[in-house]
């Protein structure tokens, strides 16, 4: 079976998680935090652009630039979470099931009220 | 009869239901009590959202009235409660402890009310909590409307979250039992904190219909109290399949345990990691606790979890879950109310979780439910340390005092499992340390009976937070 990733992001955001009772997104990631004034990707132009921290995955760089209603603090913020939450779906997606597993989803289908059957 | 002195109020709800029998008091003075106590004592805690007052006493009068009339509506008949304001009061502003939900007022009752109102319990007030339970992110304690809440051990501590205002009013006396709710680890980390003994039962054991929707296959909501046996005499009174909630169970509670085959249960021993910086005191705190296990009869083994990523599995579910549950307060640029600055980012987070990443973390959710049903039966109950530090400061950020993981509340949150916080000790700060008990699910008689059994011979359960003394 493959190990948790105990990386010290990962390890404080999970700390955060479950005093939160809902973690989403709560993760801190102080090296990316760290980079909060320097270090990041701000397009040149006439508007200022999102701030995306350098050396973030395309994805992350993409989520992020997309939010316009975010101050740049948040954006930096917002990158440094999304890196705490990519460790933890990497273990997810680099995790073996068997085939059989199904997920734990309910579904039925609702017959009508009146019930009549044909 | 004159209000309840501040003694009666130290009792437990088993101990007051038997004083009410006896002549020795009535429900009208212990509302009346718990008030005055309220009115002196939760300015310091800020454990309340809102006071009920007029509720209370017509809700004792009438426990009164029956009582005398020899209608017994069995042991919560007269007894005040609270209810973390995530459950719909009738006529009562219902909060969720969010700024943007301050005035909004119900017009029914949620179920788990109408079954305690039908129980005989007088209703004290809505419990203060973590807006939306933490739903959106928070990273300092004063994220709800009402503030931080303060811990009745230290007031410069937390109570943690997200029943925050359960955890305090029950430490401090102010109330011998609130309703609480666990998402992950929202009834056991303030149980933990505030030195009461908690209760997350089985998904779905209690029905949810009137209470705030954070994460749909993760919510569950449960009793928090002094003592194990008052936890279970609450949930007898919550529990129950509802068909207005789909997701509420039909299995029965069954009967209670008694302390023999309590101490027959197979348990198992989970060793939570200490941290770098963990406090001794709590490993040590933890150690006592099977010591005095063992002395009751138990005899416990040691005991691996299933080596599944299960709680980056509970994460990925409540992040998905939880931002599609708020998601209009996003689209309607409401999020910008929320107290902890951080909350306008959950929405956003939440984007890099593919359709397919919660399907995943839904199979290693299967996963793990097998493995759990495989351990539970070989093993009754699996107890660990609860938490591995105290109450964190009410100041800075919580971050920079939370470490370590928590495969106990992940797995057991992740799979529906019970799980009863106990406390155990005191870490080296003079703050509560606590033992986590968890069982199978549709099995808290087990969890439940252990507790029992070690506040039996223990007294950790009975000690008092300065402020109550």
């Amino acid at each position: 079976m493959a190990q948790h990733p105990m990386t010290r992001r990962w390890t404080r955001r999970k700390a955060l998680g479950w005093i939160a009772a809902a973690p989403a997104a709560a993760a801190i990631a102080p090296g990316l935090l760290a980079q909060e004034e320097t270090g990041f990707d701000t397009p040149a132009g006439p508007t200022k652009r999102p701030a995306v921290p350098k050396g973030a995955p395309d994805e992350i760089k993409c989520l992020v630039k997309a939010e316009d209603d975010l101050s740049r603090k948040e954006r930096s913020k917002l990158a440094g979470n999304l890196e705490g939450l990519k460790d933890a779906l990497e273990k997810l997606r680099e995790f073996d099931l068997a085939d059989d597993v199904e997920p734990a989803l309910t579904f039925r289908a609702l017959g009508s009220h009146s019930g009549d059957k044909p | 009869m004159s209000p309840a002195p501040d003694a009666i109020l130290d009792l437990t709800v088993a101990e007051m239901a038997d004083r009410i029998r006896a002549g020795e008091t009535t429900p009208t003075a212990l509302a009346e009590g718990a008030l005055a106590r309220i009115g002196r004592l939760d300015p310091k805690l800020n454990a309340f959202v809102t006071i009920t007052r007029e509720i209370a006493l017509e809700q004792a009068s009438a426990a009164e009235r029956e009582l005398a009339a020899g209608r017994d509506r069995g042991p919560f008949h007269g007894i005040p409660y609270g209810a973390k304001d995530l459950v719909a009061t009738a006529g009562v502003r219902t909060t969720w402890g969010a700024s943007v939900y301050k005035d909004r007022v119900f017009d029914a009752d949620a179920t788990v009310v109408r079954k305690m109102r039908e129980a005989g319990a007088v209703l004290l007030g809505k419990c203060a909590m973590i807006e939306l339970a933490g739903g959106l992110n928070y990273d300092v304690a004063s994220a709800s409307l009402t503030g931080a809440a303060r811990n009745p051990w230290n007031t410069d501590r937390w109570t943690c979250g997200s029943s925050s205002g359960s955890g305090a009013a029950v430490a401090a006396r102010l109330l011998p039992a609130a309703i609480g709710s666990e998402t992950w680890g929202s009834i056991v980390c303030p149980s933990s904190f505030c030195g009461i003994t908690g209760l997350r039962p089985t998904y779905g054991r209690v029905s949810r219909k009137g209470a705030m929707a954070l994460s749909w296959t993760m919510d569950k909501l449960g009793p928090m109290a002094r003592t194990a046996e008052d936890c279970e005499l609450m949930l007898e009174a919550m529990a129950g399949h509802d068909p207005d909630d789909p997701t509420s169970i039909q299995e029965p509670l069954g009967r209670r345990l008694d302390l023999t085959e309590a101490s027959r249960l197979r348990v198992g021993i989970f060793r939570l990691e200490k941290p770098e910086k963990g406090d001794p005191a709590l490993w040590e705190a933890f150690e006592t606790a099977l010591e005095g296990l063992r002395r009751a009869g138990v005899k416990p083994e040691e005991v691996k979890l299933p080596e599944l990523p299960m709680e980056e599995a509970a994460w990925v579910i409540i992040v998905a879950e939880g931002a599609a549950a708020f998601e209009s307060l996003f689209d309607g640029g409401r999020i910008r109310e929320m107290a902890d600055p951080g909350a306008p980012l959950a929405y956003p987070a939440s984007k890099l979780v593919r359709a397919t990443d919660y399907l995943k973390a839904m199979r290693i959710r299967t996963a793990a439910q097998r493995a759990f049903a495989d351990h539970f039966s070989r093993w009754d109950a699996i107890v660990s340390l609860g938490l591995p530090f105290t109450a964190s400061p009410v100041e800075g950020k919580l971050s920079d005092h939370f470490s370590g993981s928590d495969p106990m509340g992940g797995s057991g949150n992740l799979c529906g499992l019970p799980g009863l916080s106990v406390p155990c000790g005191f870490g080296s700060d003079g703050l509560p340390a606590s033992m986590v008990i968890m069982s199978g699910a549709f099995e808290e008689r087990k969890a439940l009976a252990l507790g029992r059994l070690f506040q039996s011979v223990s007294d950790w359960h009975t000690r008092k937070p300065p402020l109550a003394s």
